[in-house]
Formats: structure tokens, C-alpha cells, sequence
């Protein structure tokens, strides 16, 4: 499954879908590449509203971007997750290691 | 009948009271001895009521005495039970740092909890490295096969190559025999370049095999599915919230206890000092059974002397000086015996 990307001046948002698991990380990684690699983006979105289960490997996916992100000065936000997936997150704490916007 | 003859004033009558006496002694006989008969049956009922009153009095006391004893017994039970339910809801937990109260034990599990759940996080992105590294190292080997069948179709150029110097050796006959043993060596080189390159394109297709199973196995220690996870942790989170709820609740139900106990004591204490007013009644009742028993005395002793008058055992005024030395001896006697039983000698003491 690829995952559309919008880029807006300094503003990258990827929208995730379906059910991410350990092997949706080449297309994750497809995805998240080019904001990740141009120097204009500052901040990668990933918008979860499409997202509707997700494992530890893809949290760990997640966390592996935060920290290829943070070498390149870019901050990693995540975006709209539905209540199951707020629920995951919550649990994990993920919010001590990233941005979470509703 | 007899105004000289008061009991304060005791004198000698004089000759005409005397008199006067023995007329009127059997008027004195009938109306001493109708009025200690009457003095005797009154003080007999009061002594009786009285008594009575002493023995239900006392019953009553007892009794009430002994409800007040179960209800302290009661109320220190129930102070007990509270401070027992106190330590009940401390979670006592043996080890090094002693017993630990539900709130310090909810934190070391909750901590417990999330230090797992960052060790897997760690763990998944940990993993995710681990696919990068094997990445480029697949990317690597199939560059190195490229270069492989680049150098097999090197070697079988060769080969060619070696076939056609031998063929043109063999056209060149005792010209060519050197030329072919150099043609003969250079074909023997293109087959073992080819040989090494066949093994070498062998182990990069194990590499690739490896790296394969490798991400497999990645795959499997990263893919934990959460919900079991998540399931236990709010299990956890919701025994620590019941946990923490009944200890709050607890200590409220444990203060109203031991408010109701401290009601209760102060009632008992009430009720203790409500009874030294029975201790007054007591004695006012013991008052009025000494006096009856004076009153009694004082019959007997006009008994006697409606007696003495009647039969004539002495003369008048013996008798007469002889009942108003007793009488006066019965009112020293009641005097005595009210003041040492004086109001202010009781005291309760139940307890």
C-alpha cells in the first residue's frame, strides 16, 4: 500500500492507512524518504485518522523515523489518531516521545 | 395534756401536774399506747416501701451499670477493630525497604509497566535499524552478483578466446606449437575464473538466504500485537484505581468508626455521671430508713412506758423522767447516725 504524501513549504504530511505492521515499512520508509531527505521540510505529519490498528513493530517504525528525524533537525508529528489508536498511544506513552495533535 | 413535760426540757413535775397524772393516766396509758401502735404499723410500711425501693434501686443500677459496662467494652472493641482495619488496608509487603503503603506499591507497578513497554519500544525501533543495516547489506550483494555474471561472461570470452588462439596454433603446425601451450593455459584460467566465479555467486545467494531469514526473525521479535499489552495495563491501571478506592475508603470508614466510637465513650460518660444522682437518691433513702428505724426506737420506748403506767411498776414520775432519758437518747442516737451518713460521702466509681 503506498502512502500519499502532501508537501506544503516546510510541512510534509504522510497519510498512513489500514493496518500498520512490520511489513508496511518499505512502503512507510518510500513515503517518509523524500521529506526526510529534502532540507526545505522541518516538520513530517504523519496523519493517523486513516490508520486502524497497529502493532509494536510499527510504533518501533515510527520511533526509527523520530530518530533519523531528529539527526536531520526535523520534528516528527503525529496527527488526528481515531480513539482505538489514541487509546495504543496512550498506553505506551508515546506522547513523552512525540508530538500528538488530535 | 402535759405542757411541762417537753423532751428538751426535762424537770421535776410538781405536785399538782403529778396530780393532774394520775388522773389522766389512762387516758396517758390508751393514748401512749394508740399512738406507738400507730407509730409501729407506719413505720413498718415505710420500712418495707423503703426497702423496696433500696432493693429495686440497686437492681436497677446494676443492671444499668452492666449495660454501660458492655457498651465501653463495646466501644473499645470497636476502636480496636478500626485500627486493625487501618493496618488491614495497608499493604504490608515484606523486603529491604520495609512494609509499603498501596500507593507506593501502585507506583512501582505502574513503573514496572511502563519501563516494559519502553523496552519493547526500544526493541522496535532497535529492529528497524537492524532492517536498514540488512538492506544496504542485500543491496551490497546484489551489486556483487552483478559484477559476478559480468565476470562469468568475462571468463566465457575467454574460453572463446583460448578455443580460436588454439585453432589458429593448429593452422600454424610447428609454428604454432608455442602458441598454442599459452592458448591451452589461458583456457585452463578462464575455466577456473569461472569455476571461483560460479562458487563465489553460490555464497552471495547463501548471504541473501541469510539475510532473508534474518529479517524474518527481526520481524518476529518486533511484531508484538499490542493488545495483550494493552489489556493487562488497564486491568493494572484499573486494580490500582479499586485499590486506591477502597483505601480512601477505608480511611473514611475507619474515621466514622472510630467518630461513633468516641460518641459512644462520650455517652457512657454521660450516663456514669448521670448515675452519682443515684448514689444521692441511695443515700437519701438510707437517711430516711434510719430515721424510720428512730421513730421505731421512740415507739417502743412509749410502748414501754404506756406499759409501766398501766401496771403500775414504778411510780409516775420514775417512769416518766426514766421514757423522756430514752427518748432523748433515741434523738441523740438518729442525730448521729444522719450525720455520719451525710450526702457528701458518696461517690460513684463503676469503672
Amino acid at each position: 500500500m503506498t502512502f500519499p504524501t502532501t508537501i506544503r513549504e516546510s510541512l510534509a504530511v504522510v497519510f498512513l492507512q489500514g493496518r500498520l505492521s512490520f511489513r508496511s515499512y518499505p512502503d512507510f520508509k518510500a513515503a517518509t524518504q523524500g521529506p526526510l531527505e529534502d532540507p526545505a521540510i522541518r516538520e513530517i505529519h504523519l496523519d493517523l485518522a486513516g490508520v486502524d490498528h497497529l502493532d509494536s513493530s510499527a510504533l518501533g517504525m515510527i520511533l526509527h523515523l523520530k530518530q533519523k528525524a531528529d539527526l536531520q533537525g526535523k520534528e516528527i508529528v503525529l496527527t488526528r489518531p481515531s480513539p482505538a489508536i489514541s487509546t495504543v498511544l496512550g498506553v505506551v506513552n508515546f506522547g513523552k516521545f512525540l508530538r500528538i495533535e488530535a | 395534756v402535759l405542757p411541762s413535760l417537753k423532751p428538751q426540757t426535762p424537770s421535776l413535775p410538781q405536785t399538782d401536774v403529778l396530780n393532774q397524772l394520775d388522773a389522766a393516766k389512762p387516758l396517758l396509758v390508751a393514748l401512749l399506747q394508740e399512738e406507738a401502735s400507730a407509730l409501729l404499723e407506719l413505720a413498718e410500711q415505710q420500712e418495707a416501701q423503703l426497702q423496696q425501693a433500696l432493693t429495686l434501686l440497686a437492681e436497677g443500677v446494676n443492671s444499668f451499670a452492666d449495660v454501660l459496662k458492655g457498651l465501653d467494652q463495646m466501644s473499645r472493641s470497636q476502636h480496636d477493630l478500626a485500627l486493625e482495619l487501618q493496618a488491614a488496608v495497608q499493604l504490608q509487603q515484606d523486603g529491604q525497604d520495609g512494609p509499603q503503603s498501596i500507593e507506593a506499591f501502585t507506583g512501582t507497578v505502574l513503573h514496572t509497566l511502563d519501563t516494559f513497554v519502553e523496552a519493547m519500544l526500544e526493541i522496535g525501533q532497535a529492529s528497524f535499524q537492524m532492517v536498514d543495516e540488512t538492506e544496504n547489506i542485500r543491496h551490497r550483494t546484489e551489486a556483487m552478483g552483478n559484477a559476478l555474471v559480468e565476470l562469468a561472461e568475462v571468463a566465457a570470452r575467454t574460453q572463446l578466446l583460448a578455443l580460436n588462439a588454439s585453432i589458429e596454433a593448429a593452422h600454424a603446425r610447428q609454428f604454432g606449437a608455442g602458441f598454442a601451450i599459452v592458448a591451452s593455459e589461458v583456457q585452463k584460467l578462464a575455466d577456473r575464473s569461472g569455476t571461483l566465479s560460479d562458487h563465489i555467486a553460490g555464497l552471495v545467494h547463501d548471504i541473501q538466504a541469510a539475510l532473508a531469514r534474518t529479517t524474518t526473525q527481526v520481524e518476529a521479535i518486533a511484531s508484538k500485537d499490542l493488545n495483550q499489552i494493552i489489556k493487562s495495563k488497564q486491568s493494572a491501571d484499573g486494580m490500582i484505581r479499586a485499590l486506591a478506592d477502597s483505601e480512601a475508603k477505608a480511611q473514611v470508614l475507619v474515621g466514622r468508626l472510630e467518630g461513633i466510637g468516641r460518641q459512644v465513650s462520650e455517652q457512657v460518660g454521660a450516663a456514669i455521671r448521670a448515675l452519682q444522682f443515684e448514689d444521692l437518691v441511695r443515700q437519701l433513702l438510707q437517711g430516711a430508713v434510719l430515721r424510720n428505724s428512730a421513730l421505731v426506737s421512740r415507739a417502743e420506748v412509749l410502748t414501754r412506758l404506756a406499759t409501766g403506767l398501766q401496771t403500775g411498776t414504778a411510780d409516775a414520775q420514775t417512769l416518766l423522767s426514766a421514757g423522756c432519758q430514752e427518748l432523748k437518747g433515741c434523738r441523740l442516737e438518729t442525730r448521729q447516725s444522719v450525720q455520719a451518713d451525710s450526702l457528701d460521702a458518696g461517690e460513684v466509681d463503676l469503672f
